[in-house]
């Protein structure tokens, strides 16, 4: 089926409109702990429709986070907002449209007990099975029970399909990864050593119930509230205190990943870093037949990738869609309209998740697996039931002299061109990898950021090319050092000489094999399995192939404007310096028999 | 985010309503509205926070603070009548510098916050 584009494209559209009558006006709020099959007791609070009849069921949407499910609030905000406000989402769309909501804190984590290996363990995992268990046993439920999440929480969500439990009806995870490692902690086997550093220091924080932490990195939560809110019977504290005791013994992820290099490190517990990853559960995925509604956004870390590996791998009916949006969808990171506000808006948004479960549970259900995606550039949205969209084709830039990018391959024998590594080059604290911290997007510095960096720019294009897929980059390298990360960036420059960020990529030059076994799941760039086995310093003044994929994207380039790309061999901001020691030279070869090039994913228009 | 803040600063001003009688000394916050009304209302300590961090109290004003949870009203009594024009002073302004606070956060001017101490909890 050759991609279809249209206004019909909108998935949420597709999903159709909300009600105009609300049966509901109005929620209450409760909180409990359950008792899980260990005894650890979880932290719920529970929002139900006001005026919910006697005798009345509903389906439950479940929402676990670590995150803090409820907020002591400071004043004067407690006396405006309720202590769910910073869940996404917020009780008032479901409720009015007929759901309760149970927003749970995961073992070890706000006002639960228990402690935690890693995220998304075992017990994290089975935990969501009992709480079901306690929700269809409630007055109020129908024993329908929905769940979704954004991030961690989207995960969660995921995760929640591998207990089969026959009570869930459909999940939604937002954002969220597949493979642990590559999209989010070493992507290209490159530390992410920013995000899992800070995201572990807000872990531990919250963990601890410490508020004070978000005063120098988030100061209007250190505004807002005090701490998690306590469950309401637990009037002296008591129990809280006794939970964030035992989250003393929590564990978290920078201590135990940031000295290790490959896939498969053994982590203290004697796990993988593939134990916090969807993938090796697809089995149980699938065997559920859950219908799934996925979502992330182009510019999003390495999680992009994780939407396309899903909805390629998985057999479960399925809605996909990449947007243009930041990590959370708060604010849009469309680079080429950089001051326009997001779209769905919130209210949009949870219209739309609603619309979707109530299609699972009352409807007709989810037939088959569509993806949609947001054209950039192009700025509509198309729909494909398969990835890649038929009508693809792939085409070949060629560096080549004078720092050109041509679509012929060298001619000359000779040609390479060296450049220094420059380790102050960074992409800044707005990219792709800080907005994992609900952080806008912004990448308007390239123009003084690539002076930094070696680039090859084409000759301006003879017509309209649409980018969609993964571009994939092939570079012949020698190096001085026997270690490295080079990372690439994809650019569009208009006729004024203006630089665009289109997408990137990264690999750790050690990592450099493609490898001859199959990869774990179908993925639609080299596969680098990241083991030590494969993994082979360079040596220094030997040519090297050092080829992988940029993370996926697409977006029209306009005729008359040039495709540049820019290489780089650090981004100080965000991810680990290597080697460690030195500041190694690369030489690029751009040559007939070493014709480095990136190759481009475009779409032919029907 | 300008239509959040200003929704936010809507929702502020249309819960707490502040009367003021200068005869007896004495300003009163009243707080309307469903959202938390189980939970306690405030801790005096929590009041103070509010007056310096968010009001920009920036003075120790001696003031007497009772708190009727079950009347939702928080009632300020002071010892004389310059330093209950001072706090009026704060409290007719505060949920537009609350406001302002959030919008400079937002743009990360997080030096709006330099010098305002900590929370007292």
């Amino acid at each position: 089926m050759v991609k279809s584009v249209g206004p019909e494209n909108n998935p949420f559209e597709a999903l159709g409109k909300p009600p105009e009558k609300l049966p509901y006006d109005g929620y209450t709020v409760s909180s409990t702990y359950i008792t899980m099959r260990d005894g650890v007791k979880i932290a719920a609070t529970i929002c139900l429709p006001k005026g919910l009849g006697s005798g009345e069921k509903i389906p439950t949407l479940l929402y676990q986070t670590r995150y803090w499910r409820a907020m002591e609030l400071r004043i004067p905000f407690r006396w405006i907002f309720d202590e769910t406000f910073t869940n996404t989402p917020t009780p008032e769309i479901f409720t009015s449209r007929g759901y309760a909501i149970v927003y749970t804190d995961v073992r070890g984590t706000g006002a639960s007990f228990g402690t935690r290996p890693h995220p998304w363990a075992e017990d994290e995992i089975k935990d969501g099975a009992d709480v079901m268990d306690w929700i269809i046993s409630q007055p109020w439920s129908d024993r329908n029970v929905v769940t979704n999440g954004i991030s961690y929480t989207g995960t969660t969500a995921e995760m929640l399909i591998v207990n089969n439990h026959p009570a869930l009806k459909a999940s939604m995870p937002g954002h969220g990864p597949w493979d642990a490692y590559t999209d989010l902690a070493f992507p290209g086997g490159v530390f992410d050593h920013t995000f899992i550093q800070l995201w572990g220091f807000l872990g531990r924080n919250l963990d601890n119930n410490n508020a004070s932490m978000f005063r120098p990195v988030l100061p209007a939560g250190w505004l807002l509230t005090k701490g998690v809110k306590p469950v309401e019977t637990d009037k002296d504290l008591s129990q809280l205190k006794e939970a964030i005791q035992q989250h003393a013994t929590n564990q978290y992820v920078f201590e135990m990943i940031h000295d290790k290099d490959y896939y498969d490190d053994t982590l203290p517990d004697g796990t993988g870093i593939d134990a916090a990853s969807v993938y090796p559960r697809k089995d149980k995925i699938e065997e559920s037949n859950i219908p799934i509604l996925a979502w992330c956004s182009w510019l999003d870390s390495g999680l992009v990738d994780a939407i396309i590996t899903r909805f390629i791998n998985l057999k479960n009916p399925m809605i996909a869609i990449l947007g243009d949006w930041n990590h959370g969808l708060r604010f849009s990171a469309n680079q080429f309209f950089p001051d326009r506000s997001v779209t769905p808006t919130p209210t949009e948004r949870v219209n739309a998740w609603v619309n979707f479960f109530d299609i699972c549970l009352k409807g007709n259900g989810i037939q088959g697996k569509t993806l949609y995606y947001y054209t950039m550039v192009e700025e509509k949205w198309n729909k494909t039931n398969v990835w890649p969209p038929e009508g693809y084709a792939r085409k070949l830039w060629y560096l080549s002299e004078n720092n050109t990018l041509s679509p012929s391959i060298p001619q000359t024998d000779s040609g390479a061109d060296s450049y220094r590594i420059n380790f102050t080059a960074t992409t800044g604290r707005l990219n792709r990898w800080w907005t994992l911290l609900a952080q806008p997007i912004d990448y308007s510095n390239r123009a003084k950021a690539e002076k930094k960096l070696l680039t090859y720019t084409s000759s301006p294009i003879e017509e309209d090319m649409e980018i969609t897929g993964n571009p994939i980059i092939t570079l012949y390298i020698d190096s001085t050092h026997e270690d490295g990360a080079i990372h690439v960036y994809l650019d569009d420059v208009d006729e004024h000489g203006n630089i665009t960020y289109i997408t990137d990529g990264q690999l750790r030059v050690i990592h450099r094999k493609i490898s001859s076994e199959d990869p774990p799941y179908k993925i639609m760039v080299p596969y680098h399995s990241y083991k030590k086995k494969d993994a082979k310093p360079l040596v220094p003044g030997e040519i090297a192939e050092v080829k992988f994929g940029l993370y996926a994207t697409s977006v029209v380039i306009r005729k008359g404007h040039r495709i540049r790309i820019a290489i780089a061999g650090a981004d100080k901001d965000t991810f680990a310096k290597y080697p460690a020691e030195g500041r190694p030279t690369i030489t690029v070869h751009r040559n007939k028999s070493y014709a480095s090039n990136i190759d481009l994913p475009l779409i032919m228009k029907k | 985010m300008a239509e959040i803040l200003e929704l936010f600063k809507s929702k502020l001003q249309s819960v707490i309503e502040v009367d003021c009688d200068e005869n007896n000394l004495i300003i009163i916050l009243n707080v309307k509205g469903e959202i938390q009304k189980s939970d306690i209302l405030a801790e005096p300590h929590e009041v103070k926070d509010m007056l310096r961090i968010l009001g920009g109290l920036t003075e120790d004003v001696s003031m007497e603070i009772e708190i009727d949870n079950k009347a939702r009203k928080i009632k300020l009594t002071f010892q004389n009548k310059e330093d209950l024009e001072k706090v009026k002073s704060v409290v007719d302004n505060i949920w537009e510098r609350t406001i302002h606070i959030f919008d400079e956060l937002e743009k990360g001017n997080n030096n709006i916050l330099r010098g305002v101490g900590d929370f007292s909890d």
